[in-house]
């Protein structure tokens, strides 16, 4: 799992959001689109694509995709 | 994990009694405060339609009733050889006496008949044919009637956007009934009451009664109102539970039945919404066409009715046949609490939905 490919896949969870729009430090609760919703479809892309389930408070803590980043990359192990 | 099997038991009839009123989520814009964008994200990807909602008399009993009485009048069983009623709700219609003993006075049920309440609610239905067949095999009963229904469309506050859109009403009745030689059904029941307070309604019973203070609305965070007294669901909490917990439940009751998932015509699951069907679907790697879906999408998430709906709703037809009649059943929910069935249901003598007459 790389950002790169992590950024991918969050983008491609949320509706309206053009590929490349997106970056590692893109204050994701500040996009337009970002509300209940959006919480489960990135989750359910990220526990598809890396065995990993986010939980709510993962999303409380995290301010950018990198942090979710690291989130994942720690509960990987 | 809590596994079964019985043999023996058959599942003789099932009807389902739902509300004529409809609510249109296209009406309910003002609830996402006018966001035409995010009522069309919520339609698209949670699956949100139309539900079917009770009136402020209509109790999950007077559901239950009518599903009641048109199974025993088309099944033509006699009222005397009922000797066992469990009701499944979340919503009795008094916190004393139970659900049962109010429906066996009104049904007119003979006094030789045990009749007792099972708080449950989504895995209440899988729960209640758990209980029954258990009844029915080690010979505690002859024959059960089990009547599953809410209505969640009373708890929830009218501007909570996790829940109001979600929710509809149902009222089933199940007949079932010792049968030599009737095919093996397995099972499956789990808990994790850690999560007790992922999915409910604090406020109403004897922790915190009713009081002035809990009839208060405040708004959360998300931007949602509700009091103590109205369902609170923890969204993301309930959506986590389900795409981990279910796939595994349905996975292990195959493995412990020895029946692969091809064998099998319908997996009918707890009809939750279109979003967490398909996602417990897609971990399972399952054929859309074998998960009926249409149920949550025309009546709405009715709670401990929504497996028998989505059965006399969608599969009546294909059950008549007799071609396609074993179903894994799997509901989850509220406890939390969750229960998987492989059954048979090649002996339906009535598979009915049927609308509420008042």
């Amino acid at each position: 799992m790389t950002i790169e490919q992590f950024v991918s896949v969050f983008a491609g969870a949320l509706d309206g959001v053009k590929p490349g729009e997106l970056c590692a430090d893109t204050a994701f609760k500040k996009l337009p689109t970002w509300d209940s919703l959006a919480i489960l479809t990135v989750t359910d892309a990220i526990e598809v694509e890396f065995s990993v389930l986010l939980t709510k408070t993962d999303f409380a803590a995290a301010e950018t995709i990198q942090d979710l980043y690291e989130v994942v990359k720690t509960k990987k192990g | 994990m809590s596994k079964c099997r019985f043999k023996d038991v058959k599942i003789a009839g099932i009807v389902t009694c739902v509300p004529t009123h409809e609510k249109l989520i296209d009406d309910e814009l003002e609830l996402f405060g006018g966001n035409v964008k995010q009522l069309e994200r919520f339609k698209k990807t949670i699956g949100l339609s139309k539900r079917r909602v009770v009136d402020a008399a209509t109790t999950a009993a007077d559901l239950c009733e009518q599903a009641a009485r048109h199974l025993i009048k088309e099944s033509a069983v006699v009222l005397e050889q009922i000797d066992t009623l469990i009701c499944v709700t979340q919503m009795p219609d008094h916190s004393q006496p139970c659900n049962a003993a109010v429906l066996h006075g009104r049904l007119g049920l003979s006094k030789n008949c045990a009749s007792f309440d099972v708080s449950l609610g989504c895995s209440g239905y899988v729960y209640g044919l758990w209980l029954a067949h258990s009844l029915l095999a080690s010979g505690a009963s002859e024959r059960v009637l089990l009547l599953a229904g809410d209505t969640i469309s009373r708890l929830v506050h009218a501007k909570d956007r996790a829940v109001a859109p979600l929710f509809g009403d149902g009222g089933s009745a199940t007949l079932i009934e010792r049968a030599i030689g009737a095919p093996v059904a397995h099972f499956s029941l789990q808990t994790d009451g850690s999560g007790y307070d992922k999915l409910i309604v604090p406020a109403g019973g004897a922790r915190q009664p009713r009081s002035e203070d809990t009839a208060v609305v405040c708004e959360d965070e998300g931007g949602n109102f509700r009091s103590l007294e109205n369902l609170y669901m923890d969204g993301a909490e309930i959506f986590n539970f389900s795409i981990t917990e279910e796939p595994k439940s349905v996975k292990d009751l195959l493995e412990y039945a020895q029946v692969e998932a091809d064998a099998v015509d319908y997996f009918v699951f707890h009809q939750a919404n279109r979003y967490i069907l398909g996602n417990i679907a897609k971990r399972l790697k399952l054929d859309l066409a074998k998960v009926p879906m249409q149920t949550v999408e025309q009546f709405g998430n009715q709670s401990s009715a929504s497996i028998p709906s989505a059965i006399c709703g969608e599969l009546a037809t294909l059950l008549a046949a007799r071609e396609s009649t074993q179903l894994l059943l799997s509901g989850f929910g509220v406890g939390l609490s969750w229960a998987s069935a492989l059954v048979d249901m090649s002996e339906l003598s009535v598979c009915e939905l049927i609308d509420y007459s008042g």
